[in-house]
């Protein structure tokens, strides 16, 4: 039985483009479920036009809800929580379902049994059909937790999607930064990378994002976009990667057709006006793929 | 002695299954008398630790090896720490993995 | 109370601009002081070239089994939501899984037999300091330790105790996630950056969405500006957050930002921002 691989693409600092390189990526990759871990914003959608085939409901955290029938006001609740989720206004005490973290304390501690905790929707996860294969992608609900899971969640439907269907590779576009949902997304991968930009910031959350992958044993590759808005700190990332022996895979310049690819809902992939990008972009996908086999 | 693996179904004609943690179904199966059975594996549905609850479950069901493709690393303290012997294998037919052990 | 003023500047999708935003107006508001909520990238430092004169490191306790009392009952492991601990009843072993943990306090509390401590573990570091254009303290960051799961309870102590009469700009995480909303929670108005692109466009309809559901008053700031945008306005309109400012789409622009500089079109985008909503 031939394994599964995993390619995700991160930046930790965002708006590097790492969603427009996964899209590209995605219009040249045979053979593979295309998914979109960045649940809290996720954007691929536009530019893959996926058609919706299965949606499903995913639950989050449960919250604590308090009977104003049965709550005494003794305060033990508010004295327990370590997330500030109890409030209390004219002495009616309430949980403000941002705040809960889903622990089940207060409920368990509640002397009056005043508390219950009320499972939640958080979110939809969907398994969809592109013109470039399977999609799984999810929305969460504005302000709510579990960002995390539900990035497993997506990821563990990929991968029986990818088993039912002799599929060999996983193609993730990852959220930005270093927390939950960066790790769910990295665990299991076989292959990151990294879209970063020469700033300052870009260049520190390169380092960071780095850490973390390596903590994973996952072995990166560097995509340097906008390479020329500042060549001095473009030298300063590729220092960076010969220090670390994280190979360059690509150096994309700052380009109008890019973004002008964007506002049609396009990647640069397909865009006449590209081809220079194109090219690039084909440099990566060949890189990647000779990491994780055909 | 009783083995457990990981197991991608409930019959024993399964290939074991790719990850501990998250998989299907566990095989418990006493070498000694052929006796076997099946676990479900109903921490799936939740998103938390979930090799740590199965880890957990498997530790207090008397066996003395288990043969995984891969484990995790609080998977793999639990059951190491738990006097259990883990040994890595291909992914292959649960039959086979039994018959092996058998012959040694 | 009167006069604090706090104001969470965000932006759902990342890149649009929100650091360059929230430490211009940082710096061109009087006595105010900056933020840096996104605690899993803090850039802020970058242009408000703070001197960082106190750093500390925030903790936040895990429960550690005391085996000498612990009769492994295992009520700590049943009860844990976030499955950060394992009883093992058959061997007489326990198991705490720091970075699973939340701090909830539910172990603590219900152990039957007191066998529980609190050990304080390092979530992140807090660096606080001199902003370059003020001359008291005006500048903290919260910089999370890399592989822990979630920046919130760091997040939560950088917002705790605010001074009564002072400006703040928190600098939000992106997405709109549990972050996010802790980012929103003390503020009195959230600001968003967003640009006109589809992604930002898609960003910016959660992003509003969210902090009417919290309940709190916006604006929005567009960036990489190029001509009137039909559907930004009309979003605006919908959720009755007006667009304070634009920043034109310039490339001199993403050059200076690539420096920690600020651009003039910035401080005048800021320059009306602060107009709009004194």
């Amino acid at each position: 039985m031939k394994s599964i691989k995993e390619i995700v693409v991160l930046s930790g600092k965002g708006g590097t483009g790492k969603t427009t390189i996964t899209a590209s990526l995605a219009k040249l990759m045979n053979d593979k479920v295309i998914v979109d871990s960045d649940v809290d914003a996720a954007d691929m959608f536009i530019l893959l036009d996926p058609e919706i085939m299965e949606s499903n409901e995913f639950k989050g955290k449960s919250v604590a809800v308090i009977d104003q029938d049965k709550c005494t006001g003794c305060n033990r609740c508010r004295e327990l929580c370590n997330f500030n989720a109890v409030e209390m206004k004219d002495n009616k005490y309430s949980v403000n379902e941002f705040m809960c973290d889903g622990c089940n304390l207060c409920a368990i501690e509640c002397p009056v049994q005043a508390i219950d905790m009320e499972e939640q929707i958080v979110g939809e996860w969907y398994r969809s059909k592109t013109d470039f294969g399977t999609m799984i992608h999810a929305k969460l609900k504005p302000g709510a937790e579990n960002s995390g899971n539900l990035v497993t969640m997506v990821k563990h439907q990929a991968r029986r999607n990818a088993e039912d269907n002799s599929i060999n590779h996983i193609l993730i576009d990852g959220p930005p930064g270093i927390g939950c949902p960066v790790t769910s997304s990295l665990s299991g991968a076989d292959f990151t990378i990294i879209v970063t930009e020469p700033s300052l910031s870009g260049v520190h959350d390169l380092e960071r994002i780095y850490s973390l992958a390596d903590s994973f044993n996952v072995s990166a590759g560097i995509v340097i976009n906008k390479f020329d808005i500042n060549p001095r700190l473009t030298d300063k990332i590729i220092w960076y990667a010969e220090d670390k022996h994280i190979p360059v895979i690509g150096i994309i310049p700052f380009d109008d057709c890019i973004v002008n690819a964007l506002m049609n809902k396009e990647t640069p992939v397909e865009r006449s006006d590209c081809g220079h990008i194109k090219e690039i972009i084909k440099k990566i996908h060949q890189y990647a793929i000779s990491e994780i086999g055909e | 002695m009783k083995i457990v693996i990981p197991s991608s179904g409930k019959t024993i004609d399964s290939m074991m299954d790719e990850r501990f943690g998250r998989a299907g179904f566990f095989l418990i199966y006493d070498t000694d008398t052929d006796e076997y059975q099946f676990l479900e594996n109903t921490w799936l549905g939740q998103q938390h630790g979930v090799g740590v609850r199965t880890s957990s479950v498997i530790a207090e069901k008397g066996v003395s090896v288990a043969i995984v493709p891969h484990i995790g690393p609080k998977a793999g303290d639990i059951l190491r720490e738990s006097g259990i012997d883990v040994r890595t294998s291909e992914i292959k037919p649960l039959k086979q993995i039994i018959e092996e052990l058998k012959n040694g | 109370m009167a006069d604090r003023r706090i104001i969470t500047v965000l932006s759902g999708k990342g890149g649009t601009g929100k650091t360059t935003v929230a430490s211009a107006l940082a710096m061109t508001m009087e006595n105010a002081y900056y933020i840096d909520s996104d605690v899993e990238e803090p850039n802020g430092k970058f242009f408000m070239k703070p001197n960082i004169n106190d750093s500390y490191t925030f903790k936040n306790p895990v429960p550690r089994i005391d085996e000498n009392k612990c009769t492994f009952c295992g009520k700590c492991a049943d009860g844990c939501e976030y499955s950060a601990i394992s009883i093992i009843k058959n061997s007489k072993k326990s198991f705490v899984f720091d970075e699973l943990c939340h701090s909830c306090g539910l172990c603590w509390t219900i152990c039957p037999e007191n066998a529980i401590d609190q050990f304080p573990k390092p979530v992140g570091d807090v660096n606080k300091g001199i902003a370059d254009t003020c001359s008291t303290e005006s500048f903290k960051e919260g910089l999370l330790n890399i592989g822990l799961p979630s920046g919130v309870p760091l997040i939560n102590h950088l917002l705790e105790d605010l001074d009564d009469n002072r400006t703040y700009i928190i600098d939000a995480p992106p997405g709109t996630s549990c972050p996010v909303v802790a980012a929103l929670m003390p503020c009195d108005f959230a600001l968003i950056v967003t640009e006109p692109t589809p992604f930002g466009i898609n960003d910016l309809e959660l992003t509003l969405e969210l902090i009417r559901d919290i309940g709190r008053k916006g604006g929005i700031v567009i960036n990489k500006f190029r001509n009137e945008n039909r559907e930004i306005k009309k979003l605006s309109e919908e959720y009755s957050m007006p667009i304070l400012a634009t920043i034109p789409y310039e490339r001199s622009i993403a050059e200076d930002y690539s420096d920690g500089v600020l651009n003039s079109r910035v401080t005048d985008a800021v320059s009306d921002i602060i107009g709009r909503i004194q």
